[in-house]
């Protein structure tokens, strides 16, 4: 019985960091636009799509057109908590906002197992245990987890004449979410991805899509293929979806050691990259 | 009967109205941080959601706490000033944010002068350009009534556009201040209340109260308006039930009804000679500041 309830704090707990983990999107303004505009792409972080935080750190952000790539790094104006990139749309066709941003590393040390604990921002290898002030924590303190986060971003602009069919093809990142269906079917309902990690499809990994100004989550997990369906219903004439996934504690990115521990804990860590993705979509790639 | 057939001519034209495409102000984040740099994005469409970069003349302004223009942009016929850009259906400035307190950014935009003319009835109205240019002898009226009539002759239709940016939460009590548009709504209540439900509005003619002028609250990208009329104070309260962002409008027709050469021999009809007025104020849902997480 206990360790069936130990189990579940576990899981709750896992779940719960997961979900609350903090991920970094880009949301153009529209999802179309003409020749020779100045395309404008808000880069923001948080939960459930409203920027909480500016995006600090490595931050890379490279416009895909159809005849070469932009990178844009270093142009990032900022306006409250988004850092706001341009570039100009100089051809016809698709382009695709391909960006990845880390912050660096991430460890939580439960100082009072099951719950209770801190968050250092540092790699386990480089923290500094003899030195920290352990008399507040319990015997059985460990480090549930330690890791580098690494975020992806994706968004589609539709210039003229634009093919749509490209927006299905990966742009190479290590996470990566490919959306299967044409991405101006967004908002009619059943709608499917492919999740990539490495290039290859990555099975039972956890996907999710959250409308923007509704908190609401539609959730699946990937088959064998890395594919799973989303609703993505619209009932409003203007929709945006940001739609993401998290390698998380998954054994196939992450390894479970051995770590500085309490002297009465026999609990391993995860250790290794933690890589979160988020695509977004939005339902006016035709103009009007 | 005669009064029956008066009254739908009356819907009819109430659709006609409400069919206008709306013209505002949508940044894309409605509190800034000193030395940002921000962006003041406009654009037209209906309920909240941009259909294209609007026609005729456009001029937008933002203004900073200390009253000074701090950013201007001008549009005209689609060709942009050095200071304005565009993305898609937005036409948008930017302005670096050097003070504290509330920026407010304005719009004023001139689509020039319609004629608006009902040919045949329960159908929508045609629309042409100035009254005084239309060439009457050379259209094909074959098709029409012999009651069609001219419904509108605006000599212009002109749209406001005005919404908030707070510096860090530093001025929520300066949205209550008019800032001289011809025709606008200004919100009584606090910015930061907005999505917790009633919350009164002023609507302004040249400065002063205008009375039973209708206001309509959207919340963006939905169908469904919430529709009020001013009282004598040119006050109207609207209950903004969610976070929004909300799209306040007013429509205000300067001019009187006239009786114009051109119409169908068996209409006695007047139409409305003058100009139209519209206003529309952004809320949105995120003025405040929050908390980093």
């Amino acid at each position: 019985m206990r360790r069936i309830i130990s189990y579940l704090i576990v899981f709750v707990l896992c779940c719960t960091l997961t979900t609350s983990a903090h991920e970094t999107y880009v949301r153009p303004i529209s999802g179309w636009a003409n020749l020779d505009d100045t395309v404008f792409l808000p880069l923001g972080s948080g939960h459930s799509a409203a920027s909480t935080e500016l995006p600090v750190g490595i931050i890379n952000i490279t416009v895909v057109g159809p005849s070469g790539d932009e990178i844009l790094d270093d142009q990032g104006a900022i306006d409250g908590f988004w850092t706001v990139y341009n570039f100009n749309l100089a051809e016809p066709g698709l382009f695709v906002v391909d960006g990845y941003h880390s912050e660096g590393a991430w460890t939580r040390i439960v100082t009072a197992p099951p719950t209770e604990g801190i968050w250092e921002h540092n790699y386990v290898d480089d923290i500094d245990f003899d030195s920290m002030d352990k008399a507040e924590w319990a015997d059985d303190w460990y480090v549930e987890k330690s890791y580098v986060k690494h975020c992806s971003v994706k968004a589609f602009v539709a210039g003229p004449e634009a093919d749509f069919s490209k927006a299905s093809e990966p742009v190479g990142q290590l996470l990566e979410i490919v959306p299967l269906d044409n991405i101006t079917a967004v908002g009619e309902g059943d709608f499917q991805f492919q999740v990539l990690f490495n290039g290859e499809p990555f099975s039972g990994a956890d996907i999710w899509a959250v409308k923007v100004g509704d908190d609401s989550w539609v959730e699946s997990v990937t088959d064998d293929e890395g594919k799973a369906v989303l609703n993505l219903t619209s009932a409003s004439d203007l929709d945006e979806w940001i739609v993401k996934s998290i390698t998380g504690m998954d054994t196939r990115v992450m390894d479970y050691v051995d770590q500085p521990r309490g002297d009465a804990s026999s609990e391993k860590t995860y250790v290794g990259p933690s890589y979160i993705t988020a695509l977004t979509l939005r339902t006016d790639y035709v103009a009007e | 009967m005669k009064r029956i057939l008066a009254c739908l001519t009356l819907v009819a034209l109430c659709f006609s109205v409400a069919d206008a495409h709306d013209t505002w102000l949508m940044p894309p984040i409605g509190w800034v941080g000193q030395d940002d740099n921000s962006i003041v994005p406009l654009t037209e469409g209906h309920h909240g959601v941009p259909e294209g970069a609007p026609p005729g003349a456009i001029y937008i302004d933002v203004v900073s706490p200390s009253g000074s223009v701090v950013a201007s942009g001008e549009i005209i016929d689609e060709v942009l000033d050095v200071n304005s850009k565009k993305n898609g259906p937005y036409y948008y400035i930017g302005f670096d944010v050097a003070e504290t307190g509330m920026y407010v950014a304005k719009a004023e935009h001139h689509e020039g002068a319609l004629t608006f003319i009902f040919t045949k009835f329960g159908e929508e109205p045609i629309e042409e350009g100035p009254y005084a240019d239309i060439g009457w002898d050379a259209m094909d009226k074959s098709e029409w009534d012999d009651d069609w009539y001219i419904a509108e002759a605006y000599d212009d239709v002109v749209k406001f556009t005005k919404t908030f940016l707070v510096v860090e939460n530093s001025d929520f009590t300066s949205a209550s201040l008019p800032v001289g548009q011809k025709l606008e709504i200004v919100p009584l209540d606090n910015l930061t209340s907005v999505g917790e439900g009633n919350f009164q509005f002023q609507v302004l003619f040249d400065g002063a109260a205008c009375p039973d002028c209708e206001v309509s609250a959207m919340k963006a990208y939905l169908d469904d308006d919430i529709v009020g009329t001013t009282d004598d104070e040119g006050k109207v309260t609207f209950n903004l039930f969610e976070e929004g962002p909300w799209l306040i409008k007013a429509m205000y027709k300067d001019g009187d009804l006239q009786t114009l050469d051109q119409h169908g021999p068996e209409s006695s009809e007047n139409s409305f000679v003058g100009t139209v007025y519209y206003h529309i104020l952004t809320l949105r849902p995120d003025h405040e500041q929050p908390e980093a997480t």
